[in-house]
């Protein structure tokens, strides 16, 4: 819990880069040098309606970092579908969450994500996690140019296919990254159990998520480590992709490693508690 | 049963026998309570991980022919991992006390003064 809290020395040092800043842009940045610190003090004191107001005040010790909504703020609803079934085929809880979101205090929708036909969950986690320093844009565009690789080289394939084999080729670049990703899944999963002084790696069943993130991040660490020095990631995370899907490829091998040691190591299944 | 009585049981100036209680920490009410020892559990699904085991050791770890196997695996651990939700909830609105993990948040926010102030 302490790594949000923030003394007030390195609480002015944030707020030099901070929101602040923004109102002192025209004016000598030396002499406002105390202000900000004061504004962003009492900015954290303004009562709003609906904002965390009270707060724990310890001396020395701000918060950093905790969501501006309180408690009584509900999730944005992205999906159109929701709001389009007709009115006879809700249930009655359906009906009552649907009245109750029209007083609830609902939260802003984040920036990412949007409600149209193009929105894909699984390529915004991937972007997130291929995302640097916040840098989004530079995320966005080479998962952008990533496809567009994937497309271009399976309609290289398409076109220089005979009628037979073109109906093999699968060319949209979606369904290949979804396929891509779940043949690298793997299925089990291994746990480091201290037993007796020594750790054992124990296989354990994995829930649905955490099989989903290890599986882009391997594909991620893949790329970004075990390629030429010149070759960018759009090339190298098509490339990727294109075998996974047929099932080759490191990552895929990767899972099958994984597999393996826990075949290896299921005599030790029962030092799980859980 | 009233707590027994700690007349002349300590070490102090004014006691003329011998101590019988020599505590290490100072006899005051502590703002948190004991953990509950949990219950020795026993791995789940196995049977299901050693049958989809012996499938990949016939098929070389290729997942496309054990996929009923797999997905059986995936059912019996989705079925525990809600057995352990339920289990737990129940638990939880226990016989007439509170957890321990609500009551020391309870103890946290209204704490026992050990202070004159």
């Amino acid at each position: 819990m302490t790594h949000r809290f923030r003394t007030l020395r390195s609480l002015f040092l944030i707020s030099r880069s901070g929101t602040p800043r923004a109102a002192f842009l025209g004016s000598s940045w030396p002499a406002k040098m105390a202000a900000p610190v004061g504004k962003a003090a009492r900015g954290w004191s303004v009562l709003a309606l609906g904002l965390r107001s009270v707060v724990p005040r310890l001396p020395g010790l701000t918060q950093v970092r905790w969501s501006r909504y309180g408690p009584e703020y509900k999730d944005p609803q992205i999906d159109k579908e929701y709001y389009r079934k007709p009115l006879a085929e809700l249930t009655e809880e359906e009906k009552y969450e649907q009245e109750l979101r029209k007083i609830q205090l609902i939260k802003a929708a984040p920036a990412a994500k949007t409600s149209s036909v193009f929105e894909d969950p699984v390529i915004s986690k991937f972007t997130n996690m291929m995302m640097k320093g916040g840098n989004k844009v530079l995320a966005r565009s080479l998962m952008t140019q990533t496809l567009e690789a994937v497309k271009r080289k399976q309609f290289e394939k398409y076109h220089a296919a005979s009628a037979q084999e073109q109906a093999t080729i699968e060319r949209n670049p979606y369904t290949i990254f979804h396929q891509a990703l779940k043949n690298c899944e793997p299925v089990i999963g291994l746990v480091p159990i201290l037993r007796g002084g020594h750790f054992y790696q124990v296989p354990v069943p994995l829930p649905d998520r955490r099989r989903r993130f290890l599986a882009m991040k391997w594909m991620i660490t893949e790329c970004r480590e075990k390629k030429h020095r010149r070759m960018l990631m759009p090339e190298k995370l098509s490339h990727e992709l294109l075998e996974a899907f047929h099932n080759q490829g490191p990552v895929v091998k990767k899972k099958q490693d994984m597999h393996k040691m826990a075949e290896a190591n299921r005599a030790l299944a029962h030092y799980r508690w859980w | 049963m009233a707590t027994p009585s700690l007349r002349g049981r300590l070490p102090r100036l004014g006691n003329p026998r011998k101590p019988i209680l020599k505590p290490n920490k100072p006899l005051i009410l502590a703002n948190r309570v004991g953990e509950r020892r949990r219950e020795r559990g026993e791995a789940t699904c196995v049977t299901e991980m050693s049958v989809m085991m012996a499938c990949w050791k016939q098929n070389e770890f290729r997942d496309e022919a054990c996929r009923k196997e797999i997905q059986d695996f995936f059912d019996c651990a989705s079925r525990a991992e809600e057995a352990r939700k339920v289990r737990s909830i129940q638990d939880m609105g226990e016989s007439g006390n509170l957890p321990p993990k609500k009551l020391n948040k309870l103890l946290q926010r209204f704490p026992n003064k050990s202070h004159v102030s």
